[in-house]
C-alpha cells in the first residue's frame, strides 16, 4: 500500500502569499491613482474636506495599527523561538487592536453619516463636485481597508485556535507567517491612506 | 503519516530590532502629523508621502522580513513599484498637459 506523504513547502506557500499581496498592491494602487488625479484637479475642495475629518481618530488609529503590526511581527519571532504562549498573547493583542481600530472607524463613520455625509446622500450631492469626489473616495478607500482589517482579525482568531490545538507550532509556523504578512500589508495601505485623507491641507 | 518538509525558514528577527522599528514608526507618524500642522502648502503633502514610503520600507524589510527573502521577491516588489510609478507618472502627464 502506498504511504501517505504530507508534503509542505514554506517557501512556495510564502510565495503564494506575496503574489496575492502584489495583486492587492495593484488593487489599492488603482484607488490611489484616482485619488491623486482628483486631488490635483480639485485641490481646494480636497483640502477643505480633509480638514473636516477627525484628525485625532485618524492619528490614534495609525498609531495602534502600527503597534498591531509590531505585535504580529513579535508573535512570529516568538513562535520561531518555540515560545508558544507569548506568541499566542502577541497574536491575541494584534486581533484586539484590530477590533479597536474598527470600533474607532465605526465612531468616525457614524459622525459623518449623522451629518448627512455618505455616498449618494442628497446633502452631499449639493456640495461642490470636488467634495463629492473626496468623500466618495474616503468612504470607498477606508471601507475597503476596514474590510481587510475585518478579514485579518478573523484569520488571526483561526490561527489562535490552531496554536492551541498544535496545528501551528514552532516548526510549522507558515500559516502564522502568511497571516502576519497580510496584516503588515493592511498596515502599509493605511500608512499611505492616513496622510492623504486626514492631513491634506 | 510521513511528513516531508522543504526549505523551512527558522531565522528569527531579534526582539530588539522589532522594538526599535516600532518606535521609529511611531516617531515618524508624529513627525507626519507635525509637518501637516506647520506646513500648509502642497510641499507638506509631498514630504508626508516620502515619510510614508520610509515607513512602508521599514514594515516591508523588518516586519515582513524582506531582508531575509531571496532576490526574486525583491525584484517582483520592485517591478510592482515601477509599474505603479509609471502608471501614476503617465496619468499625470495626461492630466496636467491635456
Amino acid at each position: 500500500m502506498q504511504a501517505l506523504v504530507k508534503y509542505t513547502d514554506d517557501v512556495d506557500a510564502k510565495m503564494g502569499m506575496w503574489l496575492f499581496l502584489f495583486t492587492e498592491m495593484l488593487f489599492f494602487g488603482g484607488m490611489f491613482l484616482l485619488y491623486a488625479v482628483y486631488s490635483t484637479k480639485y485641490s481646494a475642495d480636497f483640502s477643505g474636506s480633509s480638514s473636516e475629518l477627525n484628525r485625532v481618530i485618524g492619528t490614534f488609529n495609525t498609531l495602534i495599527l502600527i503597534t498591531s503590526s509590531f505585535t504580529a511581527a513579535l508573535s512570529l519571532s516568538e513562535i520561531k523561538k518555540g515560545a508558544l504562549q507569548s506568541a499566542s498573547i502577541c497574536l491575541g493583542i494584534t486581533a484586539l487592536i484590530g477590533i479597536v481600530f474598527l470600533i474607532m472607524k465605526y465612531i468616525e463613520w457614524s459622525a459623518k453619516i449623522g451629518h448627512g455625509i455618505y455616498p449618494g446622500s442628497a446633502y452631499l450631492n449639493e456640495m461642490a463636485h470636488g467634495k463629492v469626489l473626496f468623500y466618495s473616495l474616503y468612504f470607498v478607500m477606508t471601507g475597503i481597508h476596514a474590510f481587510h482589517v475585518l478579514i485579518g482579525i478573523a484569520v488571526f482568531i483561526v490561527i489562535l485556535f490552531m496554536l492551541r490545538n498544535g496545528t501551528v507550532r514552532e516548526n510549522n509556523s507558515i500559516k502564522l507567517e502568511n497571516a502576519a504578512l497580510y496584516w503588515h500589508f493592511v498596515d502599509i495601505a493605511w500608512i499611505y491612506l492616513f496622510p492623504l485623507l486626514y492631513l491634506l491641507r | 503519516m510521513l511528513s516531508m518538509k522543504q526549505k523551512e525558514d527558522t531565522r528569527s528577527t531579534g526582539n530588539g530590532t522589532l522594538i526599535f522599528t516600532w518606535i521609529a514608526l511611531l516617531l515618524l507618524t508624529g513627525l507626519t502629523v507635525w509637518i501637516a500642522g506647520v506646513n500648509t502648502d502642497r510641499h507638506g503633502v509631498a514630504v508626508n508621502i516620502i515619510i510614508a514610503s520610509v515607513k512602508a520600507g521599514l514594515v516591508l524589510f523588518v516586519f515582513m522580513r524582506l531582508k531575509y527573502e531571496s532576490l526574486f521577491f525583491r525584484l517582483i516588489l520592485l517591478l510592482i513599484v515601477i509599474t505603479l510609478t509609471a502608471i501614476m507618472a503617465l496619468t499625470f502627464l495626461d492630466v496636467l498637459y491635456r
